[in-house]
């Protein structure tokens, strides 16, 4: 907690040179550079989207993890529960 | 080997197939999404910018629009439909998705003669990479709405609703796809 709270003051009070991107730092100003910034932007956009997908589906897993009733260690990697028609091996 | 399962697995609430699909689509997502970021890059980027509305054929690119998103539904629908009700639907989907690439053929065709080739600028460059790039999924789409078809008498009624479940989801990222290409470069 003390670490994360430091860590938040020190990333706070640096200077803005060291929050600088690195890809765009000292470019000078134009077409180029707004490109640049869009093209992370969407890709930024795009990429937080899919780990926020990824962390609400994990969420699920955890949560319904909690409702499960613990199965002894034994049976943790056998084979799932199977319906009538499941065939054997991965198609 | 992980064993094909039809029903919703205790743990992670969703079949292997729709698992499956849906960690095949978020790194769909990625490989789209970097090339929306190279297109955002090159057009901001860019002095001079073609209007879409000009240099592509709007009603083609409409009729393909709505082509798709016709399929799509249908595929949506024939998910929760039964088996016999399901393959008319699935079959409809099939030639719908030909009659894109036929109209996206004829559009290739018709630049490529008037010289609008990805060589020419960059517009034409990332035209030609993302709707090629789409046109490869729906080949794929095509393909395999092909294979749940015909896997239905080897494999059950059952293993074949799970493709055809993961099969919309495929065809609804597919859609969506398109209409930011639409949007992008037929609309702007």
């Amino acid at each position: 907690m003390i670490r994360s709270l430091l860590a938040t003051i020190l990333w706070a009070s640096a200077s803005a040179t060291a929050w600088a991107c690195p890809v765009c730092f000292r470019m000078e100003e134009g077409p180029v550079t707004a490109g640049v910034r869009a093209a992370i932007v969407v890709l930024m956009t795009v990429t937080v989207s899919v780990l926020a997908g990824f962390a609400v589906f994990i969420r699920g897993f955890v949560r319904r993890s909690q409702t499960l009733e613990p199965r002894p260690p034994s049976q943790c990697f056998g084979e799932p529960r199977r319906s009538s028609k499941s065939g054997g091996g991965n198609r | 080997m992980i064993p094909y399962t039809t029903t919703a697995r205790a743990d992670t609430g969703v079949s292997n197939v729709t698992l499956g699909i849906w960690l095949f689509l978020a790194s769909e997502v990625m490989l789209f999404g970097a090339l929306f970021s190279s297109y955002a890059l090159l057009r901001v980027a860019a002095p001079a910018w073609p209007s879409g509305l000009e240099v592509l054929s709007l009603p083609l690119g409409t009729t393909n629009t709505v082509t798709l998103a016709i399929m799509t539904g249908l595929i949506w629908r024939a998910r929760s439909a039964p088996w016999p009700a399901a393959r008319p639907l699935m079959l409809i989907g099939c030639a719908l998705a030909v009659v894109f690439l036929g109209f996206k053929g004829v559009e290739y065709s018709a630049e490529i003669r008037t010289g609008r080739v990805p060589s020419v600028n960059t517009f034409f460059a990332t035209y030609f990479t993302l709707t090629g790039l789409h046109a490869l999924h729906v080949i794929g789409g095509l393909v395999a709405n092909l294979w749940a078809l015909s896997g239905v008498r080897r494999v059950g009624m059952e293993m074949t609703a799970g493709r055809i479940r993961a099969l919309s989801l495929y065809w609804v990222f597919v859609d969506l796809v398109w209409m930011i290409i639409f949007l992008l470069f037929y609309l702007s």
